[in-house]
């Protein structure tokens, strides 16, 4: 009961799972489709995966698009092997855009302008978890949605004819809502915590820099630094229904004025903030001949910074601590580790139409015992496939992404009591990782942009 | 490779058909193995097997009991339908039960549990609320609670056939098997419930020849906590006289194997398999444990004083009229009396009403009791928690409330509070009138009764009892072959771990999520933890699959706060 909402943002993570991974992303449907790799080759939509090759772009370009996640968790409790549990996670559409313009002097042939500037917008957190009320964690979580986006303005710059370098300032801006039941006094209330878009005081800020060599005319490398952020929720809702008013008066229990007994609700705020990961990616791209191209990208993630999850109920305005059933703060441990992804990717042109395939490895920063009802996440095979079409200096691209995360049985860790370190309780801890059982999780993602050269 | 093969596979399907993909695991079949055949399964039991809560058994409560909990799993690996002796959803208060009430119920038993806050009191309602039409109560229309109305029977009879949840509050071993407790079908109202008019005519039944007619092809037997419960609730105030069937003592050890026997004898009599349970040490339940030291008020003796409060801390308002007196008061001691002198004068005035000397002393005294009414001088002793002593009052006590005023117990038939019986026949303290006429008395407490308390030795002697009923229980599972749920390890293992397998819960009351608000029954959560217990130990002794319920998902409620 103390220890009863850790996963606001822990959820951010989800998001990523649900894309295969934190930085593994939807942010270009080229990029996807070819196993989600680019870093070392030359695409408008490199804004993102490494500014340092968009310096090399032939002429001005703005491209859109958008994904749609139709995902899916299947969870079988350890108690009862023979019953299944499946979300009922609405479609999520995170979408994307670049634009990036020369300017001034011409660089090398073929590659425009020596100086790109542009803009690039993307939501690589995107994401809803439902698994509806009344499921075997409904504990650990009924309901999560969560929104993220990356407000990246881009400059790059070509050094030599062969060496270009690219940076981005990254603006981030998040919201999230979480739904979850809790135990309030030996029975059942429902915990809704609350975000939203434009509430978070405080954004967080980024960077992203990247830099692309061409060592051969059919050779090229591409290596990408994002920084991590700290994103900070400032004055978050919690609203806790269904508290009989001889539990909410309890003064021990709740900070008074936090109860209402003619609703009996419970409505208090939370301040928490998450440490985003530091990703590395070198990525290759070999142009075996005209019509073939094929990539390798292989990306570390620093997660082990994150190491628990913290949240602090504070009143937002005087920063005076309030009391949610007798805590006032809910720490749960995480301790995620570092992982490596690698992937591969193809693209064949006939004509005006690119056929593109791939494979990634997704290693999961979950490690055994810590896994979660908002990120069941574990080690993933994505399969990529996509075909692209120009018509003049317009280009329409399709990608498709099917996501198999292999089978895992989360067996929670037990904390220990007396590290006070990471855990302030005794109790059960089935709601803090958990819950007990089997997962399997699938997503099935097509994609599309519209690209203008012009 | 088949992975790689698979997710190529789908991808090309994908790409015609736009649609979700439905996330699949392989599950684990439940099966029996065929070791046991659960087409007809019985409960054999007491109050915890009738789904006995909050002191009484009300429609919720059986809706809620572990035997069906567990046939709803047993429903999964092929079990049949499950009966019980419901009261009627137009009887749902069965025979009534206690409840939070809100605000201005005007309860008749006003005994604020630990709840209790400024803006929002909570108060313990009694069953028999007169407010609430007697209808809906499982009584006859001309019974008054407690006595038999115009059939003759304390609660309306189940006539329902084929019952198979055969939990009976109340019933010890010692009732079971013995002819000459044939009678007690009827003395028992919950039993007299089950029987028929013809049964009921003929003097009543054994419950051994009961269990034997309800032919299970598997049981649980859960039987043999009241052999020793009801002289721990009783304060142990009867050591002798076991097997006498109507006092609160400890069956003997031969009766309660012999009888526990011939139980099971008659359950596996036609070959049915089934699972047996221990007896949870009584000092583990919240009903002696939830009156912790500050919330007893002691005896404050100081220089020209004598008072009555709880710790410091918790003494604040609503406490009886405490009294109080000065040295003038205290006939004999003399004006203005030391401490001392006070300690001396009330160990003379309960010396001088036949008690040993209870050696009160200046400053902070907890109240005294009777340890032997037998003994000349009787014996007292003050109350010691530390050194193992437990208040057997129940959880209905409170730090709000005086101690004293709170050393009542309900009575199970009436619904009143029961004024223990007081030594000298008058009241909770002496009253010593003052030489000066214009002056009040003087009120000294008088020692508490023997059964408001389970002293020490008697919470070795309800040990030793359980030890001995437990290895009884084992022993003869073993001789059938039939696996042990062993509750008293699971009760301890609640206690140390704040809860069980994935199921929250404390021993609290009523907070903690486990325990009824009588603080011996359990709530539908805790239950629902007793049902799987019960299905681990038959999965692990038949080698059978049956999933445990999942007490979370279903959300099984604590004590219903309001």
């Amino acid at each position: 009961m103390r220890k009863f909402l850790c996963t606001v943002i822990a959820s951010l993570a989800f998001a990523s799972a649900q894309a295969g991974g934190f930085q593994v992303v939807l942010q270009g449907v080229r990029q996807t489709s070819m196993g989600n790799t680019g870093t070392g080759i030359v695409d408008v939509n490199n804004a993102f995966f490494n500014p340092g090759s968009v310096a090399f772009l032939e002429k001005d370009e703005i491209s859109v698009g958008a994904n749609f996640i139709f995902s899916s968790v299947a969870y079988s409790p350890a108690n009862a092997p023979s019953d299944v549990y499946n979300t009922e996670s609405p479609i999520s559409t995170p979408f994307f855009l670049s634009a990036m313009f020369g300017v001034g002097a011409a660089g090398a042939e073929g590659t425009g302008k020596k100086l790109k500037v542009g803009l690039n917008v993307t939501t690589p957190f995107g994401s809803t978890v439902q698994w509806g009320n009344g499921w075997a964690g409904q504990y650990s979580l009924n309901k999560i949605k969560l929104t993220a986006i990356y407000v990246q303005p881009t400059v790059a710059y070509q050094i030599t004819d062969k060496l270009g370098f690219g940076a981005g300032f990254d603006v981030i801006l998040g919201g999230v809502e979480l739904e979850r039941s809790v135990d309030v006094a030996g029975n059942l209330a429902n915990a809704k915590f609350n975000a939203p878009f434009k509430k978070p005081t405080e954004q967080a800020y980024s960077f992203n820099v990247g830099l692309f060599y061409k060592a051969t005319d059919k050779f090229t490398i591409g290596l990408n630094y994002r920084h991590g952020a700290t994103i900070k929720v400032k004055g978050g809702d919690v609203k806790i229904t269904n508290i009989p008013l001889a539990v909410g008066t309890q003064t021990a229990l709740f900070t008074p004025g936090l109860y209402n007994p003619t609703t009996k609700e419970v409505n208090a705020h939370f301040d928490a903030q998450l440490n985003l990961p530091h990703v590395g990616t070198i990525g290759f791209g070999y142009q075996a001949n005209e019509n073939l191209l094929l990539t390798l990208d292989a990306r570390v993630t620093a997660w082990e910074t994150y190491t628990q999850l913290g949240f602090e109920f504070r009143n937002p305005d005087t920063g005076a601590p309030e009391l949610i059933s007798g805590a006032a703060n809910s720490y749960s441990p995480r301790n995620y580790k570092t992982v490596f992804n690698v992937g591969a990717g193809v693209e064949h042109s006939i004509k005006d139409f690119r056929l593109r395939a791939g494979m990634y490895y997704d290693q999961s920063p979950v490690q055994n015992g810590y896994m979660t009802a908002e990120t069941p996440d574990a080690n993933t095979i994505g399969t990529t496939f996509g075909m692209g079409y120009k018509l003049g200096a317009m280009s329409l691209d399709l990608g498709f992404l099917y996501i198999n995360k292999m089978t895992r049985v989360n067996d929670p860790i037990k904390f220990n009591p007396a590290d006070a370190s990471v855990i302030t309780t005794t109790q059960t801890t089935s709601n803090i990782v958990g819950p007990k059982g089997t997962f399997e999780t699938n997503a099935f993602i097509p994609s599309f942009a519209l690209s203008y050269k012009f | 490779m088949k992975k790689i093969i698979k997710n190529v596979f789908f991808v090309a399907l994908s790409a015609f058909a736009l649609g979700a993909c439905k996330a699949e695991l392989e599950t684990t079949p439940v099966t029996t193995n065929g070791k046991i055949d659960l087409t007809r399964y019985v409960a054999v039991g007491n109050s915890l097997t009738a789904g006995f809560a909050d002191n009484g058994v009300y429609l919720e409560s059986q809706q809620n009991s572990y035997p069906l909990f567990i046939s709803e799993q047993f429903a999964k690996a092929g079990g049949g339908s499950f009966i019980q002796p419901l009261f009627g959803s137009d009887k749902p208060n069965g025979s009534g039960y206690i409840r939070l009430v809100a605000g201005n119920d005007a309860p008749r038993l006003n005994s604020p549990l630990s709840l209790t806050s400024a803006a929002g009191t909570v108060s313990v309602n009694d069953c028999a609320n007169p407010t609430a039409p007697k209808q809906q109560y499982g009584v006859d229309a001309a019974s008054t609670f407690g006595f038999p109305g115009s059939g003759g029977r304390a609660f309306i009879a189940y006539t329902g056939t084929s019952n198979q949840n055969l939990g009976v509050p109340g019933i010890r071993v010692l009732h079971t098997a013995s002819p000459l407790f044939r009678a007690y079908s009827i003395i028992n109202p919950f039993f007299e419930r089950l029987i028929t008019d013809t049964q009921r005519s003929a003097g009543g039944i054994t419950y051994v020849d009961y269990v034997a007619a309800s032919k299970p092809t598997f049981f649980t037997c859960w039987l043999g906590n009241n052999d020793v419960l009801s002289y721990a609730t009783n304060g142990g105030e009867t050591e002798g006289n076991p097997n006498d069937g109507g006092s609160n003592s400890i069956t003997s050890l031969p009766v309660f194997t012999g009888s526990y026997t011939a139980v099971i004898n008659a359950l596996t009599a036609n070959g049915a398999k089934g699972v047996v349970a221990t007896i949870p040490d009584v000092s583990a339940l919240p009903y002696f444990t939830l009156v912790g030291a500050n919330r007893i008020p002691r005896i404050i003796i100081r220089d020209n004083s004598l008072a009555y409060a709880t710790t410091t801390s918790t003494f604040a308002s609503g406490l009886p009229p405490v009294p109080l007196a000065t040295g003038a008061l205290f006939p004999g001691a003399g004006p203005n009396p030391t401490a001392q002198a006070i300690a001396s004068f009330i160990n003379a005035v309960y010396q001088n009403d036949g008690f040993e000397d209870p050696k009160f002393v200046p400053g902070e005294n907890f109240p005294v009791f009777i340890v032997d009414a037998t003994t000349t001088p009787k014996k007292v002793r003050k109350i010691d928690l530390s050194g193992g002593d437990y208040i057997a009052t129940g959880p209905f006590t409170s730090a709000n409330a005086g101690f004293f005023a709170q050393l009542t117990r309900i009575n199970s038939a009436t619904c009143m509070p029961a004024t223990p019986a007081q030594p000298g026949g008058g009241g909770l303290f002496y009253t010593i009138p003052n030489a000066n006429p214009l002056l009040p008395p003087t009120f000294v407490a008088r020692p508490l009764s023997d059964n408001l308390i389970l002293d020490k030795d008697e919470v070795v002697r309800a040990r030793t009892a359980t030890a001995g009923f437990n290895n009884a229980i084992k022993t003869i599972a073993a001789t059938k072959g039939l696996p042990v749920f062993d509750a008293a390890t699971t009760f301890a293992e609640i206690i140390a771990n704040s809860g069980i397998d994935e199921v929250p819960g404390t021993t609290a009351v009523p907070t903690g999520g486990l325990f009824s608000l009588d603080g011996v029954h359990l709530t539908p959560r805790g239950y629902g933890a007793i049902a799987n217990q019960f299905i681990k130990a038959i999965n692990a002794g038949y080698n059978t699959s049956i999933p445990l319920l999942d007490v979370r998902q279903r959300g099984l409620r604590g004590v219903r706060i309001p």
